[in-house]
């Protein structure tokens, strides 16, 4: 759905509309479904986080206006931080990094749909050209939530040395994206 | 700080990369700067298309009709309020009384027994019931006037709030596992609500409160806790659900 049209039903929900946000329902969940069981791998959890995350969309909508995100954008947002604090809270931290990286290494096959998308094919371009293990470990931090702390252990990197890599890493990203 | 650095940690915020100090710094820093904010949502939308080439899933029926359960049915109001909506109103007192014990780590000589509200903690996914009770607790003291609230965390654990007349906050702490942080905040009866810090996971922890916020400090008012991603509230308000609420009495 067009974002002016997103944006012009949460405005609606902010006043209290509860057709409005059965309407942004229907035109979002399945994006916002998809986030929460790709991070939490259990339908259950994720239906959980999912009804989370529309019910701080309903009490927070008042505040999308004042970012400057796309409605979608802000909404993914609510969810994926619901999503990975659920996933922290729930498991091991160890379990945590682990569902993580089974995320992103099927997400290095990103599917066609994605790739015919402009701004989907360009992440995953822009992921390439940052190299490895960067653009895994950005998927891995996106879907899962991770620190550096967790990530300099996993991959048995001092973590000084991994920040200050993957803050070059991140800093080439943006650099990329915005090209 | 020049703009790269910002824009590089405004990424690794996104994607929750910082450690708790550095999460918390950038917090703070977040609070008074709108241009930092932006350079977040700057990040999240770059990012965004991780998500959004994911395909499309369907959730159960039942999950809309849960959504509306829960935000529609049950007293609340149709408005989606401006301060987190399972705040209850309601703070009298309860006819009924249990005793309970306490555990809190402070070396004071007297020892007083004070009367505070409990209401049962809800988590996360229902609506909220409070039921309140007084409960008789043995709190330590020290001999000038003070304002107290009871919070109870968990089965077995009391979080204890005193304000003392320097516009000092102690509370108590709540053990809790994972990353995320229980805040407390003052719910005036009309603004919107201040934090009082976060609530640390052992020991307990003394603030002092700027005058602004201390003067609103006085006996009836409502606290409450919410879980929060480490570090506490991104935004300066609440982002997480209450958990506990309470009201500071005079003793």
């Amino acid at each position: 759905m067009a974002d002016h049209e997103l944006e012009k039903l949460l405005s609606r929900v902010a006043l209290g509309d509860r057709a409005a946000f059965a309407q942004l329902y229907q035109r979002t969940n399945g994006k916002l479904y998809a986030v929460c069981l790709r991070i939490l791998h259990d339908k259950e959890e994720a239906e959980d986080a999912l009804q989370d995350s529309y019910v701080k969309v309903w009490r927070y909508a008042e505040r999308y206006a004042a970012t400057r995100a796309a409605p979608l954008t802000w909404m993914i947002a609510i969810t994926r931080n619901l999503a990975i604090d659920r996933l922290r809270a729930r498991r091991a931290p160890g379990a945590a990094l682990d569902a993580a990286e089974a995320v992103a290494d099927s997400a290095m096959r990103p599917d066609e749909k994605a790739m015919a998308k402009g701004e989907a094919s360009r992440l995953v371009g822009c992921l390439k050209e940052i190299g490895e293990p960067h653009g895994r470990l950005v998927r891995i931090a996106y879907f899962g939530g991770v620190t550096y702390a967790a990530l300099a252990e996993r991959e048995g990197v001092p973590l000084g040395t991994l920040k200050s890599r993957m803050r070059r890493a991140l800093a080439a990203l943006r650099e990329c994206l915005l090209r | 700080m020049s703009v790269s650095e910002t824009d590089t940690e405004a990424m690794e915020y996104a994607l929750g990369l910082m450690d708790p100090e550095e999460r918390r710094a950038f917090q703070a820093d977040l609070l008074d700067d709108p241009d930092l904010a932006d350079a977040v949502w700057e990040a999240e939308e770059l990012l965004a298309p991780l998500a959004v080439a994911l395909s499309d899933r369907k959730p159960s029926a039942r999950v809309l009709k849960r959504i509306e359960e829960r935000l529609f049915v049950s007293g609340d109001t149709a408005a989606p309020a401006r301060r987190p909506r399972s705040m209850p109103t309601r703070t009298g007192l309860a006819a009924w009384r249990s005793t309970a014990s306490l555990f809190f780590t402070t070396t004071v000589a007297a020892c007083a027994v004070i009367a505070v509200l409990f209401a049962r903690p809800e988590m996360v996914l229902g609506p909220p019931q409070v039921v309140e009770r007084v409960v008789e607790v043995e709190v330590p003291t020290p001999p000038t006037a003070q304002l107290v609230a009871g919070l109870p965390a968990t089965g077995d654990v009391v979080v204890l709030v005193r304000v003392s007349g320097e516009n000092e906050i102690t509370v108590t702490a709540w053990p809790s596992e994972g990353p995320i942080d229980h805040e407390l905040w003052l719910v005036p009866a009309d603004g919107d609500p201040q934090s009082l810090g976060l609530i640390a996971k052992s020991g307990q922890r003394t603030n002092t409160l700027p005058p602004t916020v201390a003067d609103q400090l006085a006996s009836g008012a409502t606290l409450a806790v919410t879980v929060e991603p480490v570090g506490g509230s991104p935004t300066g308000q609440p982002t997480g659900d209450v958990v506990v609420t309470g009201t500071l009495t005079q003793i």
